[in-house]
């Protein structure tokens, strides 16, 4: 058995003075129960005083010395013990009489003699067993009445301090009325039982005194929070709070069996009242004042003495306790005076810990309520409304400024509203309804557009939310602009909802064509070469590179050449014929290769030729001849001829540097043969490096 | 111990007792030892001897018990008379019942003597 198992183990107090009984019984259960044994009723009690709470369980003999069975159920239902251990009665004299009295005193149930092995384990079991399910049924309407009273108390605390923000009062007022309340009724229970207060009344007095001055609710404020000393009309209204507060809550609770809410009532009623007579609204006398409402009554006086009103300072705890003992409030029962007078030290003291008194409770009721009230005079739903028309006319008047169009989609009603100055320049109606089912009037290309954009918006998350895109855009005149469409997407940041979800989206179109053109002027400026607009050398290497890379296996020819005695015509005939004749050979290159082919002026004389995706050698020679053929030429005054190099890849290269190398060792070699041709590039070559 | 012929003896049913008490044999022989070599009876003798009919109620009402528990034949019958004349306050009668519950428990030693 672990260790485990024996902590488990329920206890078991075996209570017989017969030796041979309890080692009997001890035999049969020790297997799943640990087992104590007393050998008389005494020693049974004496154990139970100092272990009764680790005691599950108890089988008591009946017969026996000292204290018999009988006497230790007694003594088990004056301690309480037998609420929390069940007890089955042992009995060799199974007279329905004595069982009877078992069950009487509380015991659960009865074995008799002889015992039965099956039948004692049996017993046990189940009583451990019902007593468990007892305990835990108990506990869970423990549990739930004690949360249905702590939100009970703290709605009334909530409604409580709506009352007291109104009427002005400092935010632990209601507070110390409670507390007040609380003492007075707690000593006032147990110096005069004649009162017949359970702790339930106290806890339900307490929790309706915080409602005692709720018919302030219906006294206008100019009376409620007067500084000066009221008029005798003014008075008259201010009296009325008492009676309104029972009526409102007669309004609010048909049920008259609820004793919070009946002292409640009271105690809204008759918390003005005075023992002699004098007070209102009903001039009751004495005893005819409920004792709830004469305790609030006292609390209250208490209170509004020590705090600071508009119409007075503060008095001190001192001076407010002789002022009520000298009958400067009006007259009180004597026996609740003589309870503030002995509790008037705890009274002061509490009051003034006051700040620990707040932090009772589990939420702020003061802060709720006092936001409750800011609002009183604006309605959730007209400020939210107001709020929204505002950033609307925010948003219209930014979208009218603006040159682009609008948009904004909506996920649930799949609606897309188009809007801002320029919406029909490109082409975009108002409002798109059903965009997933409908084109809406779009055309096909802006279809496929929002398609694309829907399907990417999709694809964004809270944290990138964005969306880019450049496209060509069929504007409504006809003509072709370049366009930048920006979208965010937009989510529900609802906490309740287990993810974000999708809302929709804003965007807006832009015109971007000039941009556009100019941006693309400046990046073939920035890639060609400016004398024969051919690609410079960066660009052609960059894009050689990158097609090596992409296609390491495809056939390629790389041409380099220069202008055979380039030197002599720049000398003979100046610089700038010079010039014509390498933009004669750029335009004799153009012609001759294919629009995704790279031709780039290297420098000086100096062509690179990169011809791509060849198909087959025959090819190659045919191109090669013909770009050759081409370039030669001779007018009346000049002759130009060229010396080419070739190198064909992946055959003489698999990069770039390799492949221009070798390209200009063919090159060296057709200038070695005499200039005016073109050499293929053969691993002989390498003897000229 | 030869348990089954000791219930034999004082006419008792060992295999009733058998599976009543759901024990083994071995328990139910420490416990037959623990009563043969307990001091009750001697007790309820003296009470005899003096009237003193308060411990002659407890002792015989323990040996009831344990003649009940164990299926110790008339025993427990003779000792439960005993006990149900003493709470009728018939006191005349306990010494002739007395003597059926010495006899029985005299059988009972002799049994357990023979057999162990």
């Amino acid at each position: 058995m672990s260790i485990m198992n024996e902590i488990e183990k329920k206890v078991i107090l075996i209570v017989d003075d017969s030796e041979p009984n309890r080692s009997l019984l001890r035999d049969m259960l020790y297997s799943k129960y640990s087992i104590l044994e007393a050998i008389d009723g005494e020693d049974a009690i004496h154990q139970l005083e100092k272990k009764h709470d680790v005691i599950d369980l108890i089988l008591l003999d009946v017969m026996m010395p000292k204290i018999d069975g009988f006497g230790v159920l007694e003594k088990m239902e004056a301690e309480g013990w037998i609420e929390d251990t069940p007890v089955v009665m042992i009995s060799s004299d199974t007279s329905a009489k004595s069982i009877n009295r078992g069950y009487a005193l509380g015991s659960t149930d009865y074995i008799s003699r002889p015992f039965n092995q099956n039948i004692v384990k049996r017993r046990v079991e189940n009583t451990l067993l019902l007593f468990e399910k007892q305990k835990g049924l108990m506990d869970l309407v423990k549990e739930q009445v004690s949360e249905k009273e702590e939100s009970n108390a703290r709605m009334i605390r909530i409604l409580s301090t709506v009352v007291e923000f109104r009427n002005g009062e400092s935010g632990s007022h209601i507070l110390q009325i409670r507390v007040i309340t609380k003492i007075l009724l707690d000593v006032l229970r147990h110096r005069h039982p004649e009162y017949l207060l359970t702790q339930v009344d106290v806890a339900n007095i307490v929790t309706a005194s915080a409602l005692h001055d709720i018919g302030k609710i219906c006294i206008p404020e100019g009376i409620l929070n007067k500084p000066g000393k009221l008029t005798k009309e003014e008075f008259e209204v201010m009296k009325g709070h008492a009676s309104k507060g029972e009526e409102i809550l007669c309004d609010m609770e048909d049920d008259t069996s609820d004793a919070m809410f009946n002292y409640a009532k009271m105690i809204c009623r008759w918390h003005h009242e005075r023992f002699d007579g004098n007070g209102y609204p009903d001039g009751l006398v004495g005893e005819e004042i409920p004792i709830a409402a004469q305790i609030v009554a006292l609390a209250d006086v208490y209170d509004a003495l020590v705090s600071e009103r508009v119409y007075k300072p503060p008095f001190s705890h001192e001076e407010a306790f002789k002022m009520i003992l000298n009958g400067e409030c009006g007259s009180f029962n004597p026996d609740v005076i003589e309870c503030l007078e002995t509790e008037f030290p705890k009274i002061k003291k509490t009051i003034l810990e006051n700040s620990e008194l707040k932090d009772q409770s589990l939420i702020n009721p003061e802060m709720v309520s006092k936001d409750m009230i800011m609002r009183r005079n604006e309605t959730l739903s007209n400020r939210t409304i107001s709020l929204i028309e505002e950033e609307r006319i925010k948003y219209q008047f930014l979208a009218s400024l603006s040159t682009d169009a609008l948009f904004d989609y909506d996920a649930k009603t799949d609606h897309l509203v188009f809007s801002g100055e320029n919406r029909e320049a490109f082409g975009l109606p108002d409002f798109v309804e059903n965009l997933t089912q409908s084109s809406g009037g779009l055309g096909n290309d802006v279809q496929e557009l929002v398609q694309e954009l829907r399907y990417r918006i999709q694809e964004t998350t809270p944290e990138k939310p964005f969306v880019n895109k450049q496209c060509k855009w069929k504007m409504a005149d006809g003509s072709t602009a370049w366009c930048q469409v920006t979208a965010r997407s937009l989510w529900h940041n609802d906490n309740t909802e287990d993810q974000s979800k999708l809302r929709g989206a804003i965007g807006k179109i832009i015109n971007i064509n000039d941009e556009h053109q100019k941006l693309s002027h400046f990046q073939k400026l920035a890639m060609h070469d400016s004398l024969t607009k051919l690609l410079n050398p960066m660009t052609a290497q960059t894009m050689i590179k990158e097609d090596l890379e992409v296609n390491p296996d495809a056939i390629g020819v790389y041409i380099f050449f220069d202008v055979d005695d380039f030197k002599k015509i720049n000398d003979n005939k100046g610089h700038n014929y010079g010039d014509l004749v390498l933009q004669y050979i750029a335009s004799v290159l153009k012609k001759n290769t294919r629009s995704d082919d790279i031709t780039a002026r290297i420098g000086g004389d100096e062509f690179l030729i990169a011809l791509r995706n060849i198909q087959d050698e025959h090819v190659i020679k045919k191109q090669v001849e013909r770009i050759y053929q081409a370039l030669l030429h001779s007018n009346d005054d000049y002759e130009l001829s060229v010396s080419m190099g070739v190198a064909i890849s992946p055959r003489d290269g698999k990069n770039y540097t390799t492949l221009v190398k070798h390209a200009d060792l063919a090159m060296y070699a057709a200038k070695k043969n005499g200039k005016h041709g073109y050499q293929y590039y053969d691993s002989s070559m390498k003897e000229f490096d | 111990m030869n348990i089954e012929r000791f219930y034999n003896l004082i006419g008792g049913d060992h295999k009733e007792v058998v599976e009543t008490l759901g024990l083994p044999e071995e328990l139910i022989e420490t416990y037959l030892t623990k009563i043969y070599n307990d001091t009750t009876y001697d007790k309820l003798e003296e009470a005899i001897a003096s009237k003193d009919y308060d411990t002659i109620e407890a002792t015989a009402h323990t040996l009831k018990g344990n003649a009940v528990n164990l299926g110790l034949g008339n025993f427990g019958v003779s000792t439960s008379a005993l006990v149900n004349c003493v709470r009728g306050n018939e006191y005349d009668k306990v010494d002739g019942l007395f003597e059926s519950v010495k006899k029985d428990y005299q059988q009972i030693r002799l049994a357990y003597e023979e057999t162990k």
